[in-house]
């Protein structure tokens, strides 16, 4: 009874421990959404704004909180000079709400101007403000706004007066979720309904039935040692009559990089903020997955010995290969935090949450093991046509290309590629270095957990008839 | 100890044992595919009492490894129920649990995994399996340099240095020199008379008569015979004296 007790508490703490520490790490992210509205295309500019000059512009605010407001402003490509004033006003009650001054001499020509507020402005959703522009700069040496000459929707004007047209602006605004403003009620739930089915496990326990989570511990008692056993023969004798040894699944990650690199850069370098980085991660993480799969699909047939002739769960043979592959990924992240420290990439407090993609990808991994090693005691056709599928899948996944260049028709491909989810998240972690939006995480969790779920039912179904085959 | 009721198990056979999606599907799109029953074991029940050491004898095909898998729980029947209370310990072919790269220390803690003992149990047993292999200084080379006669005896000294509660022998007793055979036949029967229960398949019928409390024949799938070792291997020999 006592150690049930403590199996509770600590169940309890793990989990609100997770939850405190995934709301400090994730921050904001989690809480709200981003997001900024279309900017329209520019077909003409506004007459030049320079002193005693007023460019009014009527906006209406969707979401809760603005933060920025962007502006696309042409120099007549000269050099100008005085000071630009932007303000935003309340439309009913007149308010001035935020005031910003720009100098403009220091504007490049055909610039986004990025009006950030130091204070976001909350309580917007439904607003209507007004947007207006002053200067004083002398004629001929002001600057001006770029506009959509085609939209006439009367509410823009200078002096007073309505021009047909819309300036070229955009609004970055956030809202907030469902999501973040019920965060603590969800963590509450989920620890509320871990200690029911320890609970209810433990009451089926008496009864004499065996919970998930009674059967995996009876599991792990009982083959814990086997699957120890079993991941460090791999471990060991991966790079057993190598030179260099382990030091292999550090330096092959690196020099293939340094390849991938020399060849790329070429391209891609100006697209991407820190390359090396980019490209690293990317690596990595496929590099695990094609390893742990291609590990894990021969599982059952490489030890058909054993299976004809021990009972044991069949199950660990392509989970123990995927989770030696693990250790490999443990070492070559290595590599990765040494390409970041030289390439002056900061490490953020985001990093912290790395191994959430990191579970979520050997998760996936397993699911696919499970379903492919089970395929190939019935056709070997399995490893070939795999070999094919998965180089198709390494130009399908973005590790040397920016994400962005794949073309409208095929987005959908992409999305439904959980591995660009997972080297898109890990990719967040590191260079952004902030922590995805609450949607990313869905998409991991959604694509490891379906593919462990169909790789386990097709396991199960199709396992007593393996020895038949092997 | 070992109850076994109504067991019978059937294969389905294609016609080809179909090994590639091509196959498969070329057969299917011609109406190939048809099944062919082959009823491997029927109806066969029978007990092992705690202790006892059983041999099964009959002629190639006669079902004799299927239903010593059958008993070792790696393979299901088609019907029947079998309960075995214990834990059994099959003893391996040549090395089938070995790995190649590693050392004979390590492959003695992977295959004693792999055949279900503790850590803590290996541990303490280690200096025993070492002795009784008599491989020495040769325990911390790669295995793959050793000899078939060096890689049985390890594989030999693993599987035994237990009691298993149900051992599973599947004819693999001629192992190494004449010295070493001697040993384990005297291992084997030390295992024997110490309660562990044996089912034990050979073509020998020496050996079976040597070691055997009783024999089940089987012949065309089914149980010919069962009882005392001497009527049974007299009956066998008389059959095939025929």
């Amino acid at each position: 009874m006592k150690r049930s007790i403590k199996t509770y508490i600590l169940a309890a703490l793990i989990f609100l421990f997770l939850g405190v520490f995934l709301y400090f790490v994730g921050g904001d992210e989690l809480k709200y959404q981003t997001i900024s509205t279309e900017m329209e295309d520019a077909s003409s500019v506004l007459p030049e704004i320079s002193e005693g000059v007023e460019v009014r512009q009527n906006l209406i605010i969707e979401n809760d909180i603005l933060e920025k407001i962007s502006i696309r402003m042409a120099t007549y490509a000269r050099t100008n000079t005085g000071i630009l004033t932007l303000s935003l006003v309340d439309k009913k009650s007149g308010e001035a709400l935020e005031q910003h001054q720009v100098d403009v001499s220091l504007l490049p020509g055909d610039t986004l101007y990025e009006w950030e507020f130091e204070e976001p402005l909350e309580n917007c959703k439904g607003r209507e403000m007004i947007l207006t522009a002053g200067a004083t700069s002398p004629a001929g040496s002001g600057i001006t706004f770029y506009m959509n000459q085609n939209i006439s929707d009367g509410n823009l004007s200078v002096n007073n007066e309505m021009i047909s047209g819309i300036v070229c602006y955009s609004l970055q605004e956030k809202t907030s979720y469902w999501f973040g403003e019920y965060y603590w009620y969800i963590v509450a739930g989920l620890v509320g309904a871990v200690e029911l089915y320890l609970l209810y496990s433990d009451w089926a326990e008496k009864k004499g039935r065996v919970t998930f989570i009674v059967h995996m511990k009876g599991i792990w008692n009982r083959y814990g040692f086997l699957i120890r056993q079993l991941v460090s023969r791999d471990f060991k004798t991966k790079y057993k009559r190598s030179a260099l040894g382990y030091l292999w699944s550090f330096l092959n990650p690196l020099l293939s990089m340094l390849v991938q690199y020399i060849v790329f850069s070429t391209l891609f370098k100006s697209d991407i903020e820190n390359f090396p980085v980019y490209l690293l991660t990317g690596i990595v993480l496929f590099n695990f997955f094609s390893d742990a799969v291609g590990q894990g699909l021969g599982a059952i047939v490489i030890n058909a010995a054993l299976i004809t002739k021990v009972y044991v769960p069949k199950y660990i043979y392509p989970v123990t290969k995927v989770a030696s592959s693990s250790i490999n990924l443990l070492i070559s992240i290595i590599p990765l935090f040494i390409v970041m420290l030289l390439t002056g990439q900061p490490f953020r407090k985001s990093l912290l949450l790395l191994p959430f993609p990191l579970i979520c990808l050997l998760v996936f991994c397993i699911g696919m093991s499970l379903l492919l090693s089970s395929s190939m005691v019935f056709f070997r056709d399995t490893q070939y046509l795999w070999g094919i599928v998965s180089l198709a899948w390494t130009y399908a996944t973005p590790i040397f290309y920016p994400a962005d260049i794949i073309p409208e028709k095929f987005i959908l491909i992409q999305k439904l590629n959980p591995m660009y989810h997972y080297i898109r998240f890990t990719r967040e972690l590191l260079i952004a270095g902030v922590s995805p939006s609450i949607q990313e995480y869905a998409y991991c969790i959604i694509f490891s957990v379906g593919m462990l779920a169909i790789g386990a039912l097709v396991f199960k179904k199709t396992q007593d008839k393996f020895i038949l085959y092997i | 100890m070992i109850k076994v009721e109504h067991v019978s198990m059937k294969f389905r056979m294609a016609n080809d044992k179909v090994m590639s999606l091509k196959e498969f599907l070329v057969a299917v799109l011609k109406r190939r595919l048809t099944y062919e029953e082959f009823q491997v074991l029927d109806d066969i029940s029978f007990e092992v009492k705690k202790g006892e050491v059983v041999g099964i004898i009959g002629k190639n095909g006669a079902g004799k490894s299927t239903l010593l898998k059958i008993i070792a729980g790696v393979m299901k029947p088609t019907s029947g129920k079998v309960t075995a209370n214990g834990n059994i310990v099959p003893m391996l072919e040549l090395g089938s649990g070995f790995d190649p790269e590693l050392n004979g220390r390590e492959n003695i803690f992977l295959n004693g995994a792999i055949l279900g003992y503790s850590q803590e149990f290996l541990q303490e047993k280690y200096d025993e399996i070492l002795e009784f292999s008599e491989l020495g200084q040769f325990i911390d080379m790669p295995i793959r340099n050793y000899s078939s006669g060096m890689m049985m005896r390890l594989a030999f000294s693993i599987a035994t240095v237990v009691q298993p509660e149900i051992l599973i022998v599947d004819e693999i007793l001629a192992v190494g020199d004449e010295g070493f055979q001697n040993k384990s036949k005297a291992r084997m029967m030390e295992l024997m008379s110490g309660g562990t229960t044996v089912l034990f398949v050979s073509h020998s019928l020496k050996q079976i008569e040597e070691m055997c409390d009783r024999v089940i024949w089987l012949d065309n799938h089914k149980i010919k015979m069962i009882g005392e070792t001497k009527e049974v291997c007299r009956a066998y020999e008389e059959y095939w004296m025929q």
